[in-house]
């Protein structure tokens, strides 16, 4: 069981700072917490700490040809030839504003700008009832509600019913984003190697890793390097300290529980900050986000479960432009457009659009040693204090 | 047991040694050891003056002490065969091959420059020349004469110096640079014999007439290669240049001055490195499909972390020799973190570590740098473990297996043997093999719940690990257990003795000694077990210092024509 001070009550009540309704579920939490655990010390239980080591996008499961049956998206390249059919066209196009991306009527470029216009070529999404998630509404049909809008359901991998995954739903056919593919690759490699995408997770109160009813999850940003073996893989039990300067904004907090081996948290908005390759960083603004985590003997594997805020998702997918035309093979106006059609959360109660998309990341860490900044140096002192010299010294 | 007391070092002798040593009494406490513990040295002969290889921490020890840190010399020495158990022994019969030789030219060639660089020349360079473009010989012979005391660990002769400096001159001529002369003299030093070699010289013993002891100089260097692992420093020098060595006081003063230097953990570090074989991780791999955690980073780690464990007990807290064998105290960085599965508050750093009661690991034998010494590539070995328990820990001498070793009940690929326990058992009933194992399995399995790379396991594929075992007649049942009785076993003191005497004085004992190795023996107990302790009494005595006639021979080395 977990006991909790004030100060962790604080931090809960920071996470959710953008989102009133989970900020009204967080609050609901505390006055919980207020009366069940008054005080609070630390028990017998354990901390487990983890290390991210992979994000791709969770899938059906199912071949190309089942869910992409009219093949995969069109990039940039290929709608830039069916918007400018002739040598000609292309010709004056590049030759006024230089770039296939820079396509709007004025020369706009269309990442930044996706609707300035409408892509020729149609786009191409998921054709499949079967996506990995949750059921984040918790409708059974989809409809909508005060805080959603109507949407079609998915059938879990694991057949669960009425899973919601929109992004999945937009982003399926891309090739590039694929498990595997060019951008799912560059990707994975930038968490490896960066340390701007090094969070950790950190699992207290533990008491049963295989059944525990109540556990505190919290999110960190590390700060030292993964040692991979020469295949690639990340070793675990690796030490990561806590970066102070930035951790703050990759901090969040809340409860879970563990059931059979698998973690599953209370919904928590988080932003979760990444880096790609020589991009520059940026994070996603995952509301109401969960982790559903079978915790393994070295690691834990699952997903990351939630609602991308669709403007902070853009700004970022926008900030690698060129590395999403090319390498993640789509094109910015039709994905744009297809995640406002598809967007199924954080309705706006007057216009009725939603501007958040479900979403199930899945996810990989290592079991990892987390270090605290007040921590460390402790057993430094510790080891100081009880040797001879330090007390020869103080004698003198 | 001795091995060199005892030519024939087989089993019967390792059993006969057993069972004496099994025959002590408890030890008395260390005030009434010290108080009945023999007062007087026995008289020893000592063997003959030697001359030994520098070796390579010795070589960087005396570039940085003559010319600080920020002088860089990569070096590698090729290593020297190792003799009754330690390098130090194996550096008395090394030779200088054209190869080698080449290289120590390079060496010396890199230092000499960095040395009178526009950098360095300043603060190394105790004059300034008339003119840079010319020779220089009142400057030239300040500085190569005070160096050259200081490489050759003796003052040079007129006509050495004349011989330097001549040289330096026509070179700076030559050049039209004063430095590039005084660095091409220096480099001629620096691949002399007589730095490269460290070589000792006897003279009759005053006090004793008709017995030898080595002269001033050699015993300046004998105790500072000790103490230090380094060559004289000035003070030194010049204490056997004032026949102050030649008084107890004044050797003791000096001794004193050695023992409370910071250098004295390099001569801790030097030694220990030798006897615990540590030179053999270089060498150390491991399968990386099984072990992906045991990194070369962490390979490298392993003997550091020994070295810090060993320098933190025996110096830092004056701890008891033998309480080595179960101290929960050592130091991790994150890369060893994730073998021992601990957290380093800072991963780039060492920081200490206390391993608590529930944890098998306490003291030497369950440090990664035994544990992976002593195992297969992709698996443990207890018989490994066992043997270098028995031959770096208590000087017993474990045969090596026959040529001809059946292995196939070992190996057996059908799984039905789980654990090394149950496959060792079907390889004992060879009767060939079983007599070498009874010695050597009984330790290792105990060590059994650490894996080839030192990771702790409970169980072998599936099975649960029965790690008791047998030390001669102490049994016990975890790793811990195990350390314990390597710190009561009366032969890990004497060992330590023998091992530290022999790596002092350059040579393997022999029977004469044993009278000698018991009073050590004696007075390292009266001084409970303390290193420090132990060194003095090596470094205050007249044993330490006394040589046999056999007068060294001149080195025959390949020829220096660089002067």
């Amino acid at each position: 069981m977990v006991q909790i001070d004030n100060t962790v009550i604080v931090e809960f009540m920071k996470m959710s700072k953008r989102n009133w309704f989970w900020t009204v579920s967080a609050a609901s939490l505390i006055g919980i917490f207020a009366v069940v655990s008054p005080a609070i010390t630390q028990s017998d239980s354990k901390t487990i700490g983890l290390v991210l080591t992979d994000w791709h996008m969770a899938m059906s499961g199912l071949e190309d040809t089942k869910e992409c049956p009219e093949g995969f998206q069109y990039d940039n390249n290929e709608q830039w030839a069916a918007q400018f059919p002739t040598e000609v066209e292309q010709r004056e196009h590049i030759s006024k504003y230089f770039h296939r991306q820079n396509r709007g009527p004025n020369g706009e470029n269309v990442w930044y700008n996706p609707t300035v216009i409408e892509d020729p070529l149609p786009f191409r999404e998921v054709h499949s009832e079967i996506a990995d998630g949750m059921n984040l509404d918790g409708t059974d049909d989809g409809r909508a509600t005060a805080r959603t809008c109507k949407h079609e359901k998915f059938t879990g991998v694991d057949g669960k019913p009425a899973v919601d995954n929109q992004f999945y739903r937009v982003f399926g056919c891309q090739q590039g984003m694929r498990v595997g593919g060019f951008f799912d690759e560059f990707h994975n490699r930038s968490i490896r190697t960066d340390p701007l995408n090094r969070i950790l997770i950190e699992i207290t109160g533990v008491d049963d890793e295989l059944n525990d009813p109540e556990v505190l999850v919290s999110t960190h940003k590390g700060l030292n390097k993964l040692v991979q073996d020469p295949d690639g893989n990340v070793i675990p039990w690796q030490s990561q300290r806590i970066d102070k300067e930035l951790t703050s904004y990759y901090a969040s907090h809340t409860r879970g529980k563990i059931v059979d081996g698998v973690l599953v948290t209370e919904p928590v908005d988080m932003d979760w900050h990444h880096k790609l390759g020589v991009g520059p960083p940026g994070y996603y603004q995952i509301n109401g986000m969960r982790f559903q985590l079978k915790l393994t003997p070295t690691g834990a594997e699952g997903l990351v479960i939630g609602y991308f805020d669709i403007p902070q998702f853009w700004e970022v997918y926008t900030k690698n432009a060129i590395g999403a035309d090319w390498i993640g093979r789509t094109s910015g106006p039709s994905v744009y457009a297809a995640l406002v059609r598809y967007a199924d959360g954080d309705k706006d109660p007057e216009t009725g659009q939603c501007n958040a998309i479900s979403t199930a990341q899945e996810v990989g860490f290592a079991r990892a040693f987390i270090v605290h900044p007040e921590d460390e140096g402790k057993s430094i002192e510790s080891a100081a204090a009880t040797s001879p010299l330090r007390q020869a010294n103080a004698g003198n | 047991m001795r091995k060199s007391a005892n030519s024939v070092s087989n089993i019967a002798a390792l059993v006969l040694a057993v069972v004496l040593m099994s025959c002590s009494g408890p030890q008395a406490d260390n005030e009434s050891q010290l108080s009945q513990a023999t007062q007087h040295e026995p008289g020893v002969g000592g063997g003959p003056p030697r001359v030994r290889l520098i070796t390579q921490e010795q070589y960087l020890n005396t570039v940085e002490y003559l010319f600080g840190p920020t002088i860089k010399a990569d070096i590698k020495f090729a290593p020297v065969r190792r003799e009754g158990g330690l390098l130090a022994l194996g550096a008395a019969s090394a030779v200088v091959v054209p190869a080698v030789l080449t290289q120590f030219e390079h060496i010396a060639r890199t230092i000499a420059a960095q040395v009178v660089d526009p950098v360095h020349r300043d603060v190394l360079v105790p004059c300034t020349p008339v003119s840079e473009t010319a020779s220089g010989p009142a400057c030239a012979r300040m500085f190569l004469s005070e160096v050259g005391r200081l490489l050759f660990r003796r003052p040079l002769r007129q006509d050495e110096i004349q011989r330097y400096v001549r040289t330096a001159g026509e070179s700076a001529d030559k050049a039209k640079d004063f430095y590039a002369g005084l660095s091409y003299s220096l480099s001629g030093m620096l691949i002399s014999p007589k730095f490269l070699y460290l070589t000792e010289v006897a003279e009759v013993d005053p006090a004793h007439p008709g017995s030898y002891r080595l002269n001033a100089h050699s015993r300046a260097l004998r105790l500072s290669l000790l103490l230090w692992n380094a060559p004289p420093d000035d003070q030194l020098l010049t204490a056997a240049e004032n026949s102050e060595l030649d008084s107890k006081e004044g050797l003791s003063r000096q001794v004193e001055r050695l023992l409370a230097s910071s250098r004295l953990e390099n001569g801790i570090r030097a030694f220990f490195a030798d006897m615990l074989v540590l030179d053999a991780i270089d060498n150390l791999a491991k399968d990386r499909v099984i072990y992906p955690a045991f990194t070369l980073k962490v390979a490298a780690d392993t003997g550091e972390q020994t070295l810090r464990t060993i320098v933190d007990h025996l110096m830092v807290r004056r701890g008891d020799y033998r309480d080595l064998f179960t101290t929960r105290r050592s130091f991790i960085n994150g890369d060893l973190g994730m073998i021992y599965r601990l957290p380093a508050e800072r991963p780039h750093e060492w920081v200490p570590i206390e391993f608590d009661s529930a944890n098998q690991r306490a003291g030497l034998l369950t440090q990664l740098s035994f544990l992976t010494l002593y195992s297969h590539p992709g698996r443990s070995s207890p018989t490994r473990r066992g043997k270098a328990l028995r031959e770096i820990f208590l000087c017993q001498k474990v045969p090596e297996p026959p040529p001809n070793v059946d292995f196939s009940g070992f190996e057996d690929p059908s799984g039905e043997f789980k654990t090394a326990r149950q496959r060792l058992t079907i390889h004992r009933g060879n009767p060939v093999c079983a007599g070498c194992h009874k010695i050597t399995d009984p330790m290792g399995l105990a060590l059994e719940n650490f894996d080839g790379a030192g990771q702790f396991r409970s169980k072998e594929n599936g099975e649960l690990i029965d790690a008791s075992g047998k030390l001669d007649e102490v049994e016990f049942t975890t790793p811990v257990g195990l350390g314990q009785a390597l710190h009561d076993h009366p032969a890990t003191t004497s060992c330590l003795v023998e091992r530290l005497y022999a790596y002092g004085v350059g040579r393997d004992m022999e029977p004469a000694d044993s009278e000698w190795l018991d009073y050590l023996g004696q007075r390292f107990a009266a001084h409970g077990y303390r290193v420090p302790d132990l060194l003095r009494e090596i470094a205050e005595s007249s044993a330490f210092y006394s040589v046999i006639k056999e007068i060294a021979a001149p080195v025959k080395t390949a020829a220096v024509s660089h002067q």
